[in-house]
């Protein structure tokens, strides 16, 4: 087509003065000029943008006024007036409605005010744009490389100078690339390219743009190419727009080649809203002449103007064409976030064209899936949407307290969707199939024997059929037989009395294998439910006191542990056979492997923030300044909180920066000082941090202790309860203390604020870290003479429970329900009377009313998620209870902040305490997965109970299982588990962490130099273009 | 939904759900907080035109510092009056799913007081002067000129004493909070 001659010509047209020339030139194809200087407003704005150094550039005005009576020159700097009078023209404003049926009957395109404010007209052009670009009637607007690569060269001189291109189409997405091209060429190749390109482009009357090369080719090095990204496409797109408008308003729509759907690949649009809707759709005629008459708002003279449908000689196809292709356009822009914009466009495409011409076979076929896709999307949405609990109570609270707190009951939100995972994990395959499935009864040991004598871990078991003592004893002596016998009689006594009679060498820990275990562990498995049975009671106050404990009825149920088998299960009365102990061990795995994943994915959403926020020190005050206020806010009192504590903070950094002057000039006598001052504190931190380990130490170890005694009732509760009792009252008093300490070390208020987060983190997490010693400890005491089931008590009082994965169950579950009850008593008990007291009583208006402390909650919900990680293993339940629980503490957070908490003073930064959470959470799931690891790795499972009671240690039954697998596969396993992979391995870790560290301070210096080179370049631009209006105004000058 | 159905066909929803980022459930409860504004007006006229005055009794806007320039700007006749698509059109920018892009843009024009398409420093001593509010504990004259200063140091790159829409928007999208200050929830 003809216009492609003139790329490269229009490419400078305008950049030389003579426009005159131009204009006259561009008279051969008049479609052509006018889409060319579409991309003059940019030119034109530097002229009207308000600018105290003014420079700009004029532009000779016989010229303009020439350009003015081709009406299309657009000035988006002027006001309204002039936008209205390109395109208020009737000419063009009611051509599209000639060609447009009225639309469909959609209630908002009724606005009448449209054409007030340029900007709004410059986005309706750009979205105008985008279906345009997109349109399947249009032809491929796309310009030939070097031209669009000199227009955005152009336009990124401009665009640093005006503001007409007011970049609001700014996509992301796109930006860089462009940028990124244009950056990739060397500059000098690029200004090389530009003379070069000068020179083939022929002047009509031999006025050369020579005049202005020096200038130019400066201009064009002095570009920025930081902030104004977005401007080169939005000219390139502007451009094409005119173009497809033109082809629109000439109404040669027939001769329109196909779709240019390569066009739009780069012009994907963000969503915008429905008021570009409205202007599009008032671009493309669409307007419903019924819906305005309905519509009483509509200014009557306008309505009238627009109502005019004159569809005169348009063939019927062509206009159904027509509307569906504005139909389409104007869904197409808003729709574009969803999916790649040219894959939506080309479905929308199909949708519309099968619309307008009943398709056939596949693709009628074919549309159908992509209506059912879509509506399946949309349906899946809405159900995502409906699991959005709470919705109306985190109103409230934001409403109330901001964002900061907020941020915490989201935080307990995601914990409890994650552990309801978890439950549904174990539900799923350890519960139900435990409960379901019968275990294999004759046959088990059959399989036993079978897998244990092909696995080359274990020696040959000598003979395996059905126990009799005589079997497994042969040399005891008769006497034990009898009271064998007897054992189903339940006496606990008697079945103590045969574990001292058993000969000493099988007491020795390495003669058992799991041969060993299988004999043995009938046997201990009844002398533990009869220990157990022992204890149970049906006293009231000792079924409180069980169910505290998770003892006597409580211990043998599906709630710990040790109620599990170990047999191999039997799917439904199929042959296959379902792995409990594997199930459990996968399971445990599973878990823990979706919390870290989706952990990962929580932070990763946040890590850009996280990086922000790093980067954010460099624009603090913009910060606080365009995104302080909270949006959310809708209480009166907290909006007046709101304005102090925005005070108080930009007060505070406006001290800080003196603050930060001050400290250069601090002498060395001062520096000495306060470093002494922190060193001491430091030390005093960690001394207090160890007294608070020791005193958890000796607590649980009295709290063991104490627990073997007869004590009946309250006390004993209390005793049992002493260990989370000490975590928790520590919790409380120590951070204070903290609080206290950090004020003498002279830091910055920020700094101050974080260092005490992170000792209150480690106090919280060497609370765990000690409650595990104690637990090892427990399970392990040294010098203990063990009996075969390996129980015992030493000298020392350390008593090694029956079965301590129960055990430590049990202790896990009380510290659940502890945490959960301390909470509820701080609630209803303390802030409650707080609030009372402070409301009713002038006496205590000093201590003031509670405010919600975000991070020491989050602390708190760390704390208890802790104990689900860990215990899960131990108690399969304990999800499920943690689920109750955060289920609970929501509603009873919710009351403390709404009831007894006033809005805090101190501003919590949403972004700032969010990955603040993960990475504490992070910290304690590693706490939690070494010692769990551990234990299923190292250390050798209860005898008498448990899925694992006939295996060395938890981890046999993965290796059994792989045993069973093709020797290919195993060897492969083998490998990957060996040292010479994971050695290789971690060594080109670390080798990447390095690169990828060197990487990011090279990042950062780079991103410093460039920072400079712009803002070196912004004065290069205001010289240059002083310069250029003085060349300018002589050249005015000499020219008359 | 049922009684819903009657105020909007589920054609109309669908329309507005591609036009806005919302689902069809939420503009109905957009609807909901549309009608409380004005019940009496909004139920005899869907379409009605609510004055500025009783679109800022919104609990939100009550208090907002920004609130006149908020309807001013969501407000297709551009007086502030609002009708029920401007405040679906609002509440879609302010809501979660809408992408930064957009609520920068919307930020500037809010920002934006005299609506030449820069931040001035005038708009800028009117964005604190409302963000420190009506208190007592007002900054200082030389404390205002200090932060003005600094954050046109921070942000104006070109050193024009103006904040164009790039300027801003790249220290917006270099703020942290942004996103999650300058939203409404539903």
């Amino acid at each position: 087509m003809a216009y492609r001659n003139f790329q490269n010509f229009d490419n400078y047209a305008y950049e030389c003065d003579d426009y005159k020339n131009i204009h006259s030139f561009d008279h051969s194809n008049s479609r052509n000029s006018v889409e060319r200087f579409s991309s003059r407003p940019n030119i034109d704005f530097s002229v009207n943008s308000r600018r105290p150094p003014g420079p700009s550039y004029e532009r000779p005005s016989d010229v303009r006024n020439g350009l003015r009576n081709s009406e299309f020159q657009v000035n988006m700097g002027q006001p309204s007036a002039r936008v209205y009078d390109i395109y208020g023209d009737p000419e063009i404003l009611i051509q599209p409605q000639n060609l447009y049926e009225p639309g469909p009957s959609r209630n908002f395109y009724h606005d009448s005010h449209w054409k007030g404010q340029p900007i709004r007209y410059s986005k309706a052009l750009q979205n105008f744009n985008h279906s345009a670009g997109q349109g399947p009637q249009l032809p491929d607007i796309k310009q030939s490389d070097q031209g669009s690569a000199d227009l955005k060269r152009f336009s990124r001189y401009h665009g640093c100078q005006e503001k007409l291109d007011f970049p609001y189409y700014t996509n992301q997405r796109n930006g860089p690339q462009i940028d990124q091209d244009l950056l990739a060429q060397p500059s000098t190749s690029r200004d090389t390219g530009f003379q070069q390109h000068r020179s083939n482009f022929k002047m009509p009357d031999g006025h050369s743009a020579q005049n202005l090369a020096d200038d130019d080719d400066a201009i064009t090095r002095s570009q920025s190419s930081f902030s104004y990204r977005d401007r080169p496409r939005l000219l390139d797109a502007f451009q094409s727009s005119k173009s497809a408008y033109n082809e629109l308003t000439v109404r040669r729509p027939h001769t329109a080649p196909e779709p240019a759907i390569s066009s739009l690949r780069h012009r994907q649009s963000a969503k915008h809203t429905m008021k570009d809707a409205r202007q599009i759709a008032k671009e493309l005629g669409l307007y419903s002449k019924t819906e305005e008459v309905s519509n009483a708002d509509t200014n009557p003279s306008e309505m009238n103007s627009e109502s005019q449908v004159v569809p005169a000689g348009l063939q019927d196809d062509e206009e159904t064409k027509r509307k569906c292709w504005a139909r389409m356009c104007q869904s197409i822009t808003y729709h574009a976030h969803y999916t790649s914009a040219s894959k939506e466009m080309e479905n929308r495409n199909k949708v519309k064209q099968a619309q307008v011409s009943p398709a056939a076979g596949f693709a009628a076929w074919e549309l159908r899936q992509q209506k059912a896709k879509k509506k399946l999307w949309e349906t899946w949405k809405e159900l995502i949407s409906s699991l959005n609990v709470w919705s109306h109570p985190l109103k409230r609270i934001e409403g109330y307290h901001g964002t900061g707190v907020v941020s915490y009951f989201l935080f307990l939100r995601w914990l409890l969707f994650l552990n309801l995972g978890i439950f549904f994990l174990v539900v799923l395959f350890i519960l139900l199939p435990h409960i379901l499935f019968k275990p294999l009864e004759s046959s088990e040991l059959k399989i036993e024997n079978k897998t244990l004598a092909s696995s080359n871990y274990f020696p040959k078991p000598a003979a395996l059929r059905l126990y009799s003592p005589s079997d497994l004893f042969p040399n005891l002596p008769d006497e034990v037989f009898s009271i064998f016998q007897d054992i189903g009689g339940k006496a606990f006594d008697q079945a103590s009395q045969i574990t001292s009679l058993l000969p000493s060498a099988l007491k020795s820990d390495k003669a058992f294998f799991t041969d060993e275990r299988l004999k043995f562990s009938p046997f201990c498995s009844e002398n533990y439910t009869v220990m157990v049975n022992n204890f149970k009671s049906s006293k009231i106050d000792l079924v409180l006191q069980d169910f505290m404990q998770g003892t006597g009825w409580m211990e043998l149920t599906l709630l710990f542990y040790g109620y599990y088998n170990h047999y191999k299960l039997n799917l439904f009365g199929t042959t296959r056979i379902y792995n409990f102990p594997l199930a459990y061990l996968l399971t445990t795995l599973a878990y823990f492997l979706a919390s870290l994943v989706l952990m990962v994915g929580y932070t990763t959403e946040g890590v850009k923030e996280t990086l922000m926020t790093s980067e954010s020190q460099l624009h603090k005050y913009c910060d606080m300044v365009f995104a302080g206020w909270d949006f959310c806010i809708e209480d009166k009192k907290t909006a007046m909180l709101k304005h102090s504590s925005i005070t108080r903070e930009l007060k505070g950094h406006l001290a800080e920066d003196q603050r930060n002057a001050e400290l250069s000039q601090w002498t060395r006598k001062k520096k000495a000082k306060v470093y002494t001052v922190r060193t001491i504190v430091n030390l005093a931190v960690l001394g207090l941090l160890i007294l608070c380990g020791y005193i958890l130490l000796l607590v649980s170890n009295l709290s063991l202790e104490k627990s073997g005694e007869d004590n009946e009732g309250f006390l004993a509760v209390v005793i049992q309860l002493l260990p989370s009792l000490t975590i928790t009252g520590l919790s409380l008093v120590v951070p204070t203390m903290f609080g206290k300490m950090v004020t003498f070390e002279e830091y910055s208020k920020d700094f101050e604020i974080k260092i005490t987060l992170i000792r209150t983190v480690f106090l919280r997490l060497a609370s765990i870290g000690i409650l595990i010693y104690s637990f090892h400890h427990q399970i392990s005491c040294s010098g203990v003479s063990l009996d075969s089931c390996k129980q015992g008590i030493n000298s020392l009082g350390c008593k090694k429970p029956m079965c301590w994965e129960t055990y430590i169950g049990q202790q896990l579950y009380k510290l659940v329900l502890m945490d959960f009850l301390v909470a509820v008593f701080k609630t209803f008990v303390v802030e409650l009377a707080r609030k009372f007291i402070v409301t009713h009583c002038t006496c205590a208006k000093k201590i003031g009313r509670q405010e919600f402390d975000v991070t020491s909650n989050v602390l708190d919900l760390v704390y208890s998620q802790t104990l689900c990680w860990l215990g899960t293993f131990y108690s399969p339940l304990l999800p499920g209870i943690t689920v109750i629980k955060y289920f609970i503490l929501f509603y009873i957070k919710q009351f403390t902040v709404m009831v007894n908490c006033v809005p805090s003073q101190i501003p919590y930064r949403a972004s700032r305490s969010n990955t603040f959470f993960m990475i504490v959470l992070m910290l304690s799931f590693v706490l939690c997965i070494i010692p769990l690891g551990y234990s299923i790795a190292e250390v050798s499972p209860s005898f008498g109970c448990g899925p694992f009671r006939i295996y060395s240690i938890m981890w046999l039954p993965v290796k059994e299982m792989i045993r069973t697998w093709p020797t290919t596969l195993q060897s492969i396993v083998d490998f990957l588990t060996s040292a010479g992979f994971a050695v290789p391995c971690f060594i080109i870790l670390c080798l990447a962490l390095y690169y990828y560290s060197a990487q990011t301070s090279a990042h950062k210096h780079m991103a410093n130099v460039l920072k400079d080179q712009l803002i070196d370049e912004g004065r290069d631009k205001q010289f240059l273009l002083a310069r250029l209006s003085e060349v300018a105004k002589q050249r005015e000058l000499i020219t008359t | 939904m049922g009684q819903q159905e009657s105020v909007f066909t589920e054609e109309e929803l669908e329309d507005y759900q591609e036009l806005t980022f919302f689902l069809k459930k939420e503009i109905l409860h957009c609807y909901k907080r549309f009608e409380m504004l004005a019940p009496e007006a909004v139920s005899k006229n869907r379409n009605v035109r609510l004055p500025m005055a009783t679109v800022l009794t919104l609990p939100e806007l009550q208090v907002n510092p920004f609130r006149d320039r908020i309807c001013k700007v969501f407000s297709s006749a551009g007086d502030g009056t609002m009708t029920f698509e401007d405040f679906l059109d609002m509440m879609s920018v302010f809501s979660d799913a809408a992408p930064r892009s957009v609520k920068t843009e919307y930020a500037f024009r809010i920002y934006d007081f005299d609506e030449d398409d820069m931040i001035s420093v005038e708009d800028l001593r009117e964005v604190l002067n409302r963000l420190l509010g009506p208190g007592k504990k007002k900054l200082n004259e030389e404390d205002i000129e200090e932060l003005i200063d600094n954050v046109m140091a921070e942000a104006d790159l070109d050193e024009d004493h103006f904040l164009a829409y790039a300027e801003f928007e790249h220290v917006i999208s270099k703020s942290p909070d942004f996103l999650s200050s300058f939203r409404i929830r539903l």
